[in-house]
């Protein structure tokens, strides 16, 4: 009967029944997909913010650096480096140059007083007040490249402290 | 935000107006369109960025149509509710006037759809929600 009667609205209008069902089941997927993607941004896996965004690693020297774990193409993000209180005046922060081909490097706050070209690295000095306080150094970078990008950041002679952002399009 | 504030503007903009799109509307879309384009992206001009505005205002309207199935209030304050025009050739013209209706827009609908004439051969105008005017001729007063 059921089946008679599918055949007939087939005949008459084209009405398939198990297309139409098919279709129903991928739409309902489609939402769950959907879903899925819309809370993965608003935990912050997707790039922006959200509880599960930025990551920060500490060095032995006590300066830390905070990054987004994930970012998007050319959009703005920000990289704190920040600064123990430690007795030198000037701070020689030393940056991966991989790292800064990759980025559009916006803005540097405060702004370095001087820069260098190292081996493989890109050096940056800033003056700080005495008797020396513990400094934030903020970098508003928008990114230029897709996928891993991986970075380096160090301060003075002090052992590198490594972090990577996923980037998405 | 701006999903929200363009349906409650919309939805006051009435009926007509987006049932059949003039050229006035079709500018007044595109000025809507990118009014409120940098409210939705900001500074992020990414593919990620722009999918997931798209996805979330398609998840929105998925999310409100199966609310306003359980709801009929909700359903009525979002998608408006049908208004019978003429009834039994007698146009109701306080209820045209204010839905900015006219007896053309009338008859109009009544030729396209039926071939019909004159305002006597309406059984019932109804202006639909959608926008559109569906007309029932009188008995034996059809094409």
């Amino acid at each position: 009967m059921r089946k008679q009667a599918n055949e007939q609205r087939s005949k008459l209008f084209g009405d398939d029944a198990s297309f139409q069902q098919n279709e129903f089941r991928a739409e309902r997927i489609s939402w769950v997909v959907m879903t899925i993607v819309i809370v993965s941004a608003l935990a912050g896996l997707l790039g922006g913010g959200g509880p599960f965004a930025r990551d920060s690693k500490t060095g032995i020297d006590s300066s830390s650096v905070s990054y987004d774990r994930f970012a998007r193409h050319s959009s703005p993000m920000t990289l704190d480096v920040n600064v123990g209180s430690g007795s030198e005046r000037q701070v020689r922060l030393r940056l991966s140059d991989e790292y800064l081909t990759a980025m559009n490097v916006k803005s540097i706050t405060p702004a370095p007083t001087s820069t260098a070209l190292g081996d493989k690295q890109q050096i940056l000095v800033f003056d700080r007040s005495a008797p020396p306080v513990a400094v934030t150094i903020r970098f508003q970078v928008e990114p230029m490249v897709f996928g891993l990008q991986r970075g380096w950041v160090a301060i003075d002679n002090a052992a590198p402290i490594s972090f990577a952002h996923f980037i998405y399009p | 935000m701006i999903y929200i504030g363009l349906l409650v503007i919309m939805r006051f903009a009435g009926k007509r107006s987006l049932a059949q799109i003039t050229t006035f509307d079709f500018v007044l879309l595109l000025i809507i369109g990118e009014a409120s384009q940098q409210a939705l992206l900001g500074q992020d001009f990414s593919v990620t960025n722009a999918l997931l505005v798209v996805i979330t205002l398609v998840m929105l309207d998925i999310g409100l149509s199966l609310v306003k199935r359980r709801s009929k209030t909700l359903d009525k304050l979002l998608e408006d509710v049908p208004l019978v025009i003429v009834e039994d050739g007698l146009v109701l013209k306080e209820r045209m006037a204010k839905a900015r209706v006219d007896e053309q827009d009338v008859l109009t609908a009544a030729r396209h759809l039926h071939g019909i004439e004159r305002l006597d051969q309406i059984r019932y105008a109804v202006l639909e929600r959608s926008g559109g005017i569906s007309i029932i001729p009188k008995q034996g007063k059809g094409a």
